[in-house]
């Protein structure tokens, strides 16, 4: 990895994967990481890791029944309180 | 002003005055929009909490005050985003005076590529840097995340695993889009070393 581009190009990965970068900018991203390997290989790595933080802390846990139905409660006593 | 995609809960003081069939109507609508959104919300107030006792308390807190305020949501609009404000405004409320953590990171903490130079440096195979992070154990993911001041650990939620867009994540947490950005990165770095600590504690790598 050497030189502004890439320094700018890196700057600018993690907008990037946001996909926050207006096309232009996209674009140039794209361009420069499809003739470079190191930023590529770079790229790669932030991609990965966060699927791997999804996959490891994104998880839908199941709410458990009781809980459900507390909530529900609560929701109808407001609305009947509503009614009043 | 919030934008029109997250309309802000109405000041839980003014009564909404609305006719029993309007109010039907947006009972009926809660039921079919909003609780079908529960067990997504839960698992967002579990990252948050960090345990199911809070989380389910945080989640019913969350579901009365929409429930409430719901004549303030526009139909056709991001509901998943509305409810995810009411949890963290919800969360900042409940949570935060019982903190006594710090809420900033120090500038040395953030150093660009902190945790892939690392990696690169140790002795991997080639291309192995993201599989030392995947074969950790999820808990030590989770802690890493868990690690991380609130109202960075909330930016990097938002946008890493919810998958919100800065847009929405400003409007979630009320803050312009230009926090939400530096959040993000200093957050992402800072997660970036506690996953480091984590690896160098597990032996996983030679320093």
């Amino acid at each position: 990895m050497s030189g502004i581009e890439c320094e700018e190009i890196l700057r600018q990965v993690e907008v990037y994967l946001d996909g926050e970068l207006p096309a232009e900018e996209a674009a140039r991203v794209e361009g420069h990481l499809a003739g470079c390997s190191p930023c590529l290989e770079r790229q790669e790595f932030v991609s990965n890791l966060r699927r791997i933080l999804r996959d490891k802390c994104g998880r839908v846990e199941r709410l458990p029944d009781a809980a459900r139905e507390r909530i529900h409660r609560a929701v109808a006593r407001e609305a009947t309180s509503e009614t009043d | 002003m919030p934008d029109r995609e997250t309309p802000s809960e109405p000041p839980r003081s003014v009564t909404t005055v609305r006719t029993d069939a309007s109010r039907e109507e947006l009972d009926r609508r809660f039921e079919l929009e909003a609780i079908p959104l529960l067990e997504e919300m839960y698992g967002a107030a579990l990252r948050l909490t960090r345990n199911p006792a809070d989380a389910q308390d945080l989640l019913q807190e969350t579901y009365l005050r929409a429930f409430r305020g719901f004549a303030g949501f526009e139909e056709g609009t991001n509901l998943k985003a509305w409810l995810y404000r009411i949890l963290t405004n919800s969360y900042i409320n409940l949570y935060r005076k019982r903190q006594r953590e710090p809420q900033t990171v120090s500038d040395d903490e953030v150093e660009e590529w902190y945790l892939y130079s690392r990696l690169r440096e140790s002795d991997l195979e080639p291309s192995a840097e993201a599989e030392v992070i995947e074969r950790l154990p999820d808990e030590d993911v989770q802690a890493a995340l868990a690690s991380l001041p609130d109202v960075y650990r909330m930016a990097v939620i938002l946008a890493d695993i919810e998958g919100f867009s800065y847009k929405e994540i400003a409007a979630i947490l009320d803050v312009p889009i230009g926090t939400v950005m530096s959040r993000l990165h200093r957050g992402r770095r800072a997660l970036e070393r506690a996953l480091w600590d984590i690896v160098r504690e597990r032996g996983v790598v030679r320093d």
